[in-house]
This record gives C-alpha cells, structure tokens and sequence, in this order.
C-alpha cells in the first residue's frame, strides 16, 4: 500500500511537472506555428526530463527537513537542470548549429521552476504522512 | 556521510561512462564537451538511483535497479536526441551510440547500486539501534 501511494506521488509529481514544462511549449507551438506530427518528439522528450526532474526531486526530498528546503530544493532544480543540461548538450552537438537550445532551455526554465517547486512541496508533504506513523 | 556517499557514486558512475570513451583513439580537445555531458548524465542517474536504492528492500534490488537505469537512460535518451535533431543518417547514429554505451553504463549502475544499497542498509541499521535504545529508555 505504502509503495503504491509512493509510487502515486510520484507519478502525481512528474504529470504537473510536465505541465509546467510542456505546457508553455505547447501553447507557444499552437500560437505562432502549425501542430506537426515531428513536434511530438521535442514534447516527449521535454516531458522525459520532467519525468528524470521528478525523480530527482524524490531523492533531494528525502534528504530536506522543512517544506521550504523541500520547495527550494525543487525549484532550483527546476530552474537550473534545463539550463546545464541544454548547455552541454548544444556544446557537444556543435555540428547541428541552427539548432538552438539554449536560449529555449533559459525560457523553459521558469515554468520548470514553478513546477519543480509544486513537486518538492507535494513529495515533502507525502514523506510528513508517510514518515508520521513510523515515529 | 550520505552526501559523500552521492559524490563517490556519482564519479564511479560518469567516470565508468565518459572512461569507456577514452579507451578510443582520436579523441580531440572538442570531445571534452561530450566527456563533461556524460560525466552529468552520471551525476542525474546516481541522483535518481537514490530515491529506488531508498525504497529497495535488499542489496539485490538496488543493484538491479542500477543496472536496469544505467541500461535504459542511454537508450531512451540517443531515441529522443536521434528524432529530436530530424533522424536524419548522422542523427540515427545517436541511437547506435547510445546503445553503445549503455554496456558500460549499465555496470557503472550496478557499482552505484551496490554503493548506495549499502549506504541506505548503514542507515536503517542506525535506526533500528536507535529505536531499541528508545523502546529500552
């Protein structure tokens, strides 16, 4: 019962930290440009470092002791995995240089934050009930 | 002790990934960008294995849990790269390499399976001292 409401949480995590990080791309997408059926793979790969962001926020969590650790330790995460990871990535895949990541990692990053702080203070909300009964 | 527990595994981990690419002669100065990319893979993946060596209930599972993320994270992420970069012939090449890599990665895994396994075993040990000097006061 208790891994399935962890495992809960975590998906619970993830889905709205890939609102927060998909979202935005999503609405810019349909604004200024048509749906296209390549577009999906820039989206799932958005949502897949969601996905790795809120796993990490679960380890980071379980190492935190107030709320406010728990939701700054999500939002900088948030804010600057995207950023980090972008920058490597644009560096070492220089033969492709009309592609721009970095710019596009610095304008994700804020929803990222957002959702990265919601992640960190539901996972530390969850490990509170979780923990209260083994004390 | 837990967070240098974090580093150790972290640098076995991208050392045992970025390490396999220096085995290959003709590596350039340029090639460091790729060596530091990997080398933060390896510090995401043992960041992540964390949270499953937690809740893993054995040595065993923790290690398994290792070897399986350090086999899927290079596959899945040389999919998402190859097709987010248009899948054209130099692109699908991700895909090989990330195949490629995902043997050694896999074994760094394992390593930081075992490493972290043994980290969170320390702990609950210290726990359940701590508790029966508790039940004893």
């Amino acid at each position: 019962m208790e891994t399935r409401n962890r495992i809960g949480t975590d998906i619970a995590c993830a889905g709205i930290w890939i609102v927060f990080t998909c979202g935005p791309g999503l609405i810019t997408i349909i604004h200024f440009t048509k749906l296209d059926r390549h577009l999906v793979w820039p989206l799932l790969s958005l949502a897949f470092v969601a996905v790795v962001e809120a796993g990490l926020t679960s380890s980071i969590v379980l190492e935190t002791k107030s709320s406010a650790q728990a939701i700054l330790g999500g939002g900088g995460l948030g804010l600057i995995f995207p950023v980090v990871g972008a920058y490597l990535l644009q560096k070492f895949v220089v033969d492709f240089e009309n592609w721009s990541l970095v710019p596009d990692a610095l304008v994700i990053c804020f929803p990222s934050a957002i959702g990265g702080a919601l992640a960190g203070w539901i996972q530390w909300r969850f490990n509170r009930s979780w923990l209260r009964p083994k004390l | 002790m837990r967070a240098l527990r974090y580093l150790a595994s972290s640098i076995v981990w991208g050392t045992l990934t970025s390490g396999c690419l220096l085995l290959f002669p003709g590596l350039t100065w340029e090639d460091v960008w790729l060596l530091l990319f990997l080398f933060f893979a390896g510090l995401v993946e043992a960041g992540l294995l964390w949270s499953f060596a937690a809740q893993a209930e054995s040595h065993a599972q923790a290690i398994k849990a290792g070897t399986l993320l350090g086999l899927l994270m290079p596959i899945i992420c040389g999919l998402l790269l190859a097709n987010d970069l248009g899948g054209g012939f130099e692109a699908q090449m991700l895909i090989g390499a990330g195949l490629a890599l995902s043997v050694p990665n896999a074994l760094g895994g394992a390593i930081v399976g075992w490493i972290q396994g043994r980290s969170v075993a320390e702990a609950q040990k210290t726990d359940v001292h701590s508790e029966g000097y508790v039940k004893r006061i």
